[in-house]
């Protein structure tokens, strides 16, 4: 196989495992014979793994309503719900599942306020469905602080969740399976961290977003189905190598001459496919950071139970994708941007400003002064990453293509 | 009351609920007392006045446009923190002397960072950890979120925040709560003495001005009213108003304007405020302070976990006080109180009561639209 080969064998095997996180992949999990929790936003796989449950996500489901025949039809239906036009349509999506009662009872419902308003309202929803009223509940408080004190506190909240699971469940988490599991956690962790350094490399080897979809693959397709864990860190070492290889190789991505680099500061839209490749193509200008696709190395301590839900608890809190962005203040937030740039020597920000996003909404002018206190040119949008309708990829390739040129970039 | 019989206090209130800046906050800084601004109702007042500061409730009050503001939020954040932050961009709010934002709703934590980039110069600008479940691990560690809230004003301005003088401003704030309630019982009768509209004015002058001096007036106010003949029974229908923030009478208001007579409020700005009362007995009042905010009155929508406390608690008001319907308002942008509203409206329609939900921005561009909503609702319950 070439290393092309193998890199679109590995993006058909994502592609694959992500039909397990639609909505018929919700049933599906539902069927699977293990316990079925439905949680409102990010699952945490450490636990659910190491507990062989499944676990599927509201918020993720929602986002893959989005895409796909009929999606425009689904998001005006979940927008005539009338809970709020601008809402997220990942979250709006996941509201109108449980409103059209096509979603099967879990044996337990885990909702949280992170990462962000529509998120804990969705939590709320779930939290009162009646059809659920039966169905036992955990809500989780994630913290705004980044002190070791929120850590603790957070953590004591996911020792509180794991004995509601036991017994909602019968299931029991060990010392032995959780150091296992988090032990391999660490290794995945460690490998995005690889291959997210090789990514630096000038010119850059592999689409850096291949990071977001090994991070989805450990985390939430793992955590729907616990058999994919150790089948991610595969897949990751997979990448990792062929990677490598290019590095050493100095080959680029395949048909792409790259001229510019530059950071998408937010959700990688669901209408990408239209954007970033054309963008590579016809400008050489390659995304080299989204938010899913920008990782921090916070390993899990495995010397106590303590140690290990306090770390996985910071873990959550900040090292996970919109969780980081939009629960803390804006130092992390901006500081993150010069670092991104920084690193992956781009020439340029751009701010998409999802309409559901009230932090970046708020954060505007912020990442505006900081871009330009650090020589970085950035670029406003205002788009809507789920509904490709707000703004069309070819006008977005448009404004972006004016961009590049009036910099000087293009 | 009509116009010209309207009581001197009532007329004080809505003079303070309709600015910014009154004479009673120009008092208190001419004695040299230190004023600081708060957003949200979870966040004690009892803190700052146990400190000998003035605590001023955060509100967009004569904002009209949100020009300024927008170089730092678009349009797809709440209109509420857009004209406050205008406000604070155009000088209103330079009498105060610290700023506490709590992480209520995000588009409001945001300020924080906003504020403290912008050219306001706010001596002290701070930012609270709020919970967002109802329970008692919460309540622990909001407890000691007010701790290093509690240490911070003792640093910035120079206080000592005892024990004592905790309890002091429990049983002031437990008085302004007691007198709150006493008023809305009022509205109970068949013959309200009070307005919706008027009661805004009486509520937003309440987390307006020092607390002493607004229970002096809130009990010259009762007494007023007491005394008054019952004549305000010919309404076409008896509303209760719901939803977020609440600091203008715009919905009481066009509902009046309509023949209607708001008979209660559960709002940031309004009922919401006088429930229930903090422990002013327990040992420790910080803690007492935290499991009020956190268990007894857990009214912010944002706070998971009480959704079914803040129905009933609007179910059994709307009974109290038999309202014939309940108007709902939202502001656009707002997430939460999207959800709450949604779920509420079918409760009320579960237990029979008829209501209208309603998106509007914070100073909307016209009242024609929304007249017409509040109009057409009011006939289907009128009396
Ligand atoms: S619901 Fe009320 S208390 Fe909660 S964030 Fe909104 S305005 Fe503040
Ligand atoms: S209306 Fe909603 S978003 Fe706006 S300030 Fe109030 S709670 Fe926050």
């Amino acid at each position: 196989m070439t290393d092309q080969e193998i890199i679109n064998a590995l993006t058909a095997e994502g592609n694959e495992y992500f039909k397990a996180l639609t909505i018929a992949g919700v049933n599906d999990n539902a069927r699977m014979g293990r316990p079925f929790i439905i949680v409102s936003d990010d699952a945490l796989p450490e636990i659910p793994v190491a507990m062989d449950i499944s676990c599927s996500i509201m918020t993720v489901a929602g986002a893959m309503g989005t895409v796909g025949p009929g999606a425009a039809e689904r998001i005006d239906k979940a927008t005539e719900m009338g809970v709020e036009n601008r809402l997220c349509a990942s979250v709006k999506m996941g509201a109108y599942f449980l409103k059209a009662g096509i979603l099967p009872v879990p044996d337990m419902v885990i909702t949280t306020n992170s990462p962000c308003d529509a998120v804990d309202m969705l939590g709320q929803m779930m939290d009162n469905y009646p059809p659920w009223a039966k169905v036992p509940k955990f809500r989780l408080d994630a913290p705004h602080g980044q002190t070791d004190e929120d850590f603790v506190y957070f953590g004591a909240q996911l020792k509180e969740m794991v004995q509601a699971i036991e017994k909602a469940t019968g299931k029991k988490l060990t010392m032995e399976r959780f150091v296992e599991v988090a032990e391999e956690s660490n290794r995945q962790a460690s490998l995005i961290m690889d291959f997210q350094e090789l990514t630096r490399a000038v010119p850059c080897p592999v689409d850096p977003d291949m990071a977001r979809v090994g991070w989805e693959l450990a985390r939430w397709v793992a955590a729907t189905d616990p058999s994919v864990f150790p089948k991610a860190t595969g897949w990751l070492e997979r990448l990792v190598d062929v990677t490598e290889r290019k590095v050493k190789a100095k080959t680029g991505m395949d048909g792409v001459q790259e001229k510019i680099r530059f950071l998408w500061y937010d959700v990688s839209p669901s209408w990408g496919s239209k954007l970033f490749p054309r963008l590579r193509s016809e400008l050489g200008a390659v995304c080299m950071k989204t938010y899913y696709s920008f990782h921090n190395y916070i390993p899990i301590d495995t010397t106590s139970m303590d140690s290990m839900l306090a770390s996985v608890a910071k873990k959550y809190l900040m090292g996970t994708p919109m969780t980081r962005q939009a629960m803390h203040t804006a130092d992390v937030f901006c500081d993150d941007i010069v670092r991104i740039c920084k690193e992956d020597k781009c020439d340029a920000m751009i701010m998409p400003c999802h309409i559901g996003h009230r932090d970046t909404n708020a954060y505007q002018k912020l990442a505006r002064d900081t871009c330009r206190a650090n020589g970085i040119p950035f670029f406003f949008l205002g788009c809507d990453v789920w509904d490709e309708r707000y703004m069309p990829a070819d006008v977005v390739f448009d404004r972006l293509k004016t961009f590049f040129q009036s910099t000087g970039l293009a | 009351m009509s116009e010209e019989n309207r009581s001197q206090v009532l007329k004080k209130f809505n003079d303070y609920a309709g600015k910014i800046l009154n004479p009673s906050v120009e008092n208190v800084k001419s004695a040299d007392c230190r004023v600081v601004g708060y957003f949200c109702s979870f966040i004690p007042e009892e803190l700052f006045i146990a400190a000998g500061l003035l605590p001023f409730r955060m509100r967009g009050t004569g904002s009209e446009t949100t020009e300024r503001a927008d170089e730092y939020f678009t349009s797809c954040n709440c209109s509420f923190p857009r004209h406050c932050f205008n406000q604070a961009l155009t000088g209103e709010f330079t009498f105060l002397d610290g700023l506490v934002v709590g992480t209520s709703c995000d588009a409001t934590r945001y300020i924080y960072d906003n504020w403290k980039s912008s050219p306001i110069k706010t001596p002290f600008i701070y930012l609270l950890g709020y919970p967002h479940v109802s329970g008692v691990a919460m309540a622990n560690y909001y407890r000691a979120e007010l701790a290093k809230l509690k240490t911070a004003l003792e640093e910035q301005f120079g206080a000592r925040i005892t024990d004592e003088k905790l309890r002091s401003a429990i049983t002031l704030c437990n008085e302004t709560r007691e007198l709150q309630r006493q008023l809305y019982e009022m509205r109970k009768s068949a013959s309200p003495p009070i307005t919706g509209s008027e009661m805004v004015s009486v509520m937003v002058a309440g987390v307006s001005m020092p607390k002493d001096e607004y229970n002096a007036d809130l009990k010259q106010l009762i007494e007023e009213l007491e005394a008054l003949p019952a004549t305000n029974s010919t309404y076409a229908a008896r509303l209760m108003v719901v939803g977020s923030c609440g600091d203008d009478d715009i919905l009481s208001r066009l509902a009046e304007e309509q023949g209607a007579l708001v008979v209660t409020d559960h709002t940031c700005f309004g009922g919401k405020l006088k429930y229930g009362a903090v422990d002013g007995a327990a040992s420790d009042p910080l803690q007492a302070l935290a499991e009020y905010q956190i268990l007894t009155r857990p009214f912010c929508a944002k706070v998971g976990g009480a959704y079914q406390l803040r129905a009933k608690v609007i179910l059994d008001a709307a009974k109290e006080f038999g309202v014939d319907g309940v108007l709902g308002q939202r502001l656009g942008c707002c997430d939460t109180w999207g959800g709450e509203l949604y779920a509420l409206k079918e409760d009320l329609k579960g237990a029979g009561i008829p209501s209208l939900m309603i998106e509007r921005e914070y100073v909307p561009d016209s009242e024609g639209q929304l007249a017409t909503r509040v109009q057409a609702f009011i006939e289907t319950v009128r009396r």
